[in-house]
């Protein structure tokens, strides 16, 4: 953390952070609390459930130590932190510069697990080039948190800052999304894709003859709007069969601590249509696009984890074919993005940490923008209906 | 049926033609809180837990 926040910048790491956290301090409400936790091979409670103005010392905290990297002893600290705390809305952020090097990682995702069970979002930030930003997508799929690449002090404040109006806005609490989808639809994928992309492809069970996928969404904010797209396949009746066929059941249940509701639910079918003549389908291009932009998730993914096990033929062919749908989407960003890693390849024989963490977070948030609420009068209120 | 929650969905292809097979079919849904539950409970207090390395690289 003593190193410099990134090239060409003065200021370190560690006082980067400092400088974010403050910053975030100042966001804080009269009756919000910020607890601080730091590790290093251990984990130590600095502060727990203070006001912003008791906050501000504690940061100072943030010591420069040697040794290991122990993300399980942070996740087991702050799960036991939590439970003494009892706020309408709870969010971590967690932070790293490295990768970890002691303790177990698969302990620590049961741990980030259960943390989110309690419907706790947890965002995940790396500052540096070391960090592994696929693992802090795992992390952050698990409670429908951010992860987050941090390039400057000025961009950790900001982002530092929406952490906690996502918090201050995060009125719906344990929210779990179960989809249904009738076993007679075939090749099912199933993408969020605001505010990050993830996939949420393997389902759950069966339950009469529907696949349910599951998803813990944890916290549903004021500000953010939830997308997600369903690619299947089908079917459709001889002529004179039904007109219509269920291709999917979207359930929400959640509470609202602020009105004292637990376990509300919230539904929506979705239905597809048939019809005799071919020149009466409608098509929306504009749909299936974002479900080719949410396969660029899958892809890179699949980048990552060829890419541990130095399996870089397989990396070229993926990033070959990420190319070739960033072309078909026409999105230029990612073509020029995915086509500049593949050079690399060509030229280095590999990619560094940085540039798959690069890519990944070019990958993932792909499509946030489309996350952002914007004013639109004439929305029926708590009817599910079909745009 | 809540007030508190939307969700709208809306499909790639739609009034497709009968006796096919294997036509692939998109549905795009999204979920957000209504607005006049943002305007009756625009914030709560929250805690925020800052988890941090102090490990030097």
């Amino acid at each position: 953390m003593n190193e410099p926040f990134s090239s060409g910048n003065k200021i370190t790491k560690r006082d980067g952070v400092i400088q974010a956290a403050e910053a975030m301090l100042t966001k804080l409400g009269s009756d919000d609390t910020v607890s601080l936790v730091c590790f290093d091979s251990k984990a130590y409670e600095e502060v727990c459930g203070v006001r912003a103005s008791e906050a501000s010392a504690a940061l100072s905290s943030i010591r420069q130590h040697s040794g290991s990297t122990n993300f399980e002893e942070a996740f087991s600290v702050t799960e036991g932190l939590l439970s003494r705390l009892n706020h309408p809305s709870q969010r971590v952020i967690f932070l790293t510069d490295g990768k970890a090097n002691a303790g177990s990682i698969e302990t620590a995702q049961r741990l980030n697990q259960q943390i989110a069970s309690q419907g706790v979002t947890v965002d995940c930030f790396g500052v540096g080039d070391d960090y592994n930003h696929n693992l802090m997508c795992e992390f952050v799929a698990v409670s429908n948190g951010e992860a987050q690449k941090l390039d400057t002090p000025e961009q950790a404040a900001g982002l530092f800052i929406k952490a906690v109006n996502n918090a201050q806005q995060a009125l719906i609490r344990n929210a779990v999304l179960r989809l249904f989808v009738p076993e007679a639809m075939r090749d099912v994928e199933f993408y969020q894709i605001t505010p990050q992309q993830h996939d949420h492809g393997t389902p759950e069970g069966t339950i009469n003859n529907m696949r349910v996928f599951r998803v813990n969404l944890s916290s549903l904010t004021q500000m953010n709007i939830y997308n997600f797209v369903l690619r299947t396949s089908l079917d459709t009746p001889p002529a004179g069969g039904p007109a219509n066929a269920l291709l999917a059941k979207a359930v929400l249940e959640y509470d609202v601590p602020v009105m004292g509701l637990r376990s509300q639910k919230s539904e929506c079918s979705m239905f597809a249509s048939f019809s005799s003549h071919p020149h009466e389908e409608e098509v929306r291009t504009d749909v299936d696009e974002l479900y080719f932009t949410a396969t660029l998730e899958r892809l890179d993914r699949e980048v990552h984890k060829f890419a541990q096990i130095g399996d870089w033929g397989r990396v070229s062919g993926l990033l070959q074919e990420m190319c070739e749908r960033a072309q078909q989407i026409r999105r230029e960003d990612l073509y020029n993005q995915y086509q500049r890693d593949l050079k690399t390849l060509v030229s280095e024989g590999k990619l560094t940490q940085a540039q798959l963490n690069m890519n990944r977070k070019t990958t993932s948030q792909a499509q946030s923008q489309l996350g952002i609420k914007e004013a639109s009068p004439g929305q029926v209120e708590g009817v599910s209906h079909e745009w | 049926m809540s007030e508190e929650i939307i969700i709208n969905y809306k499909l790639g292809r739609n009034k497709i033609q009968f006796g096919r097979r294997n036509e692939a079919v998109t549905a795009h849904f999204s979920i957000e809180t209504s607005p006049e539950f943002v305007r009756q409970h625009p914030e709560t207090n929250c805690g925020v837990i800052l988890v941090v390395t102090q490990v030097g690289q």
